[in-house]
């Protein structure tokens, strides 16, 4: 079964520093989990290079859910 | 023709402000910029005219370049900040240096350090001048937003000057682009009080906003692919540059080139932690503090890169060379 894009995106989040050992959920704040700003922006930059989407560079998803939904209402344009 | 840098100096306002103090006034704290920023103190024009710390920066660069002021044929200031709408910053270091040329502004931002450095070029190359001087001022402090905890504690006030001479390698490459995004760094001009003026108070005057996010990655991508180019276009590996001097905005996006280039840390200034970012002034700062301590000798290749409000991006990339005789 191809990898969801829940897991694609926890994947990368996860790249970022020091989120190795968090559990990520659709409910997990980013800034809760040391996710600012600027390492959000650096994750958006990850999908868009894994995906091959562009996202708005003003896109500010709070949450991990937030981040998947981003991601996925743009591939499924 | 290309010219030769044959001189630096810098000057800094006397007051530093440390993040503790901003934290006083604003919700924010040391830890917060430090580890967000890099940034750990800056300096902040109390008593010093940007004219002053302009001149003072001039005089040093000429004073290491063995260069009077009367030698000069050619004045080019980069400045956003600029004690006077007109006349030009320039006009005012021609004025106090008892100097007697052209002398006019450049208005690049960020990046306009290098830009003002190809617009002496053009005039070395040309053959119109033999000696400039190149310099970039800037009281970032009159144009912050003191309420805006996301900007405010990233700007810092400071003056940085070179001396540059026809004749050398320099500069082995070149380029200056624009992206145009006027909204993602903005300083309105001023609002006046003109009673036919109908455009008035949708911006505040004078005070900087920034979307954060689309400058940071504007600066990554852009950043990298100007090294990138240069690379290619040049042929010298960037393995082979011996000294990276990017513009200081913040020390994570110094950070995120070197990590994506692959960069040797030790070959890239990072500088901003006591002064902050200094708009144009970074690029010249670094160079000074590069040759004051003898960090750069001869024959070393040294890339400049400027990023900002433009959304401008310049890089170049010079050889260390002793005065052209």
């Amino acid at each position: 079964m191809a990898e969801s894009t829940f897991d694609r995106v926890v994947s990368i989040l996860k790249d970022q520093e020091g989120l190795d050992d968090v559990e990520l959920t659709r409910d997990t704040n980013l800034a809760s989990v040391g996710l600012d700003s600027m390492a959000t922006v650096e994750a958006v930059m990850a999908c868009e290079d894994e995906f091959g989407i562009e996202i708005d560079p003003e896109a500010n998803p709070q949450t991990v859910g937030e981040f998947v939904d981003l991601v996925d209402g743009l591939l499924q344009k | 023709m290309a010219y030769t840098i044959v001189g630096t100096g810098s000057a800094l306002p006397a007051r530093s402000v440390t993040n503790d103090e901003l934290s006083a006034f604003l919700d924010t704290s040391d830890e917060w910029i430090r580890t967000r920023t890099g940034i750990r103190e800056r300096r902040v024009s109390t008593t010093e005219s940007l004219d002053q710390l302009a001149e003072e920066a001039s005089w040093r660069a000429l004073e290491s370049a063995g260069v009077d002021a009367s030698q000069l044929d050619l004045i080019v200031c980069s400045t956003t900040t600029g004690d006077h709408l007109m006349p030009a910053e320039a006009c005012a270091v021609a004025e106090r240096l008892g100097a007697a040329c052209p002398a006019f502004d450049v208005s690049a931002a960020c990046s306009g350090f290098v830009f003002a450095l190809d617009v002496a070029d053009g005039y070395l190359s040309r053959g119109r001048a033999a000696t400039a001087l190149v310099l970039s001022a800037e009281k970032c402090s009159r144009i912050m937003d003191w309420a805006d905890r996301s900007t405010c504690v990233l700007f810092g006030d400071a003056a940085a000057a070179v001396v540059v001479r026809a004749g050398g390698e320099s500069p082995l490459w070149c380029r200056l682009r624009t992206i145009p995004n006027v909204a993602a760094l903005d300083v309105p001009g001023v609002a006046g009080t003109s009673p036919f003026d109908t455009t008035a108070g949708t911006a505040p005057a004078s005070a900087l906003s920034m979307r954060g996010r689309s400058v940071y990655r504007f600066a990554v991508t852009e950043v990298v692919r100007e090294l990138r180019q240069m690379e290619q276009a040049t042929g010298i590996p960037l393995g082979q540059v011996d000294h990276f001097v990017l513009h200081q905005a913040n020390e994570r996006i110094v950070d995120a080139v070197v990590e994506r280039l692959g960069l040797d840390p030790s070959r890239v200034v990072l500088n901003l932690a006591h002064t902050g970012n200094v708009s144009s002034a970074c690029i010249p700062l670094a160079l000074d503090g590069l040759a004051r301590a003898g960090k750069l000798a001869e024959g070393q290749l040294v890339a400049l890169v400027g990023f900002g409000a433009g959304l401008d991006v310049a890089s170049t990339l010079l050889r260390w060379e002793a005065a052209p005789s």
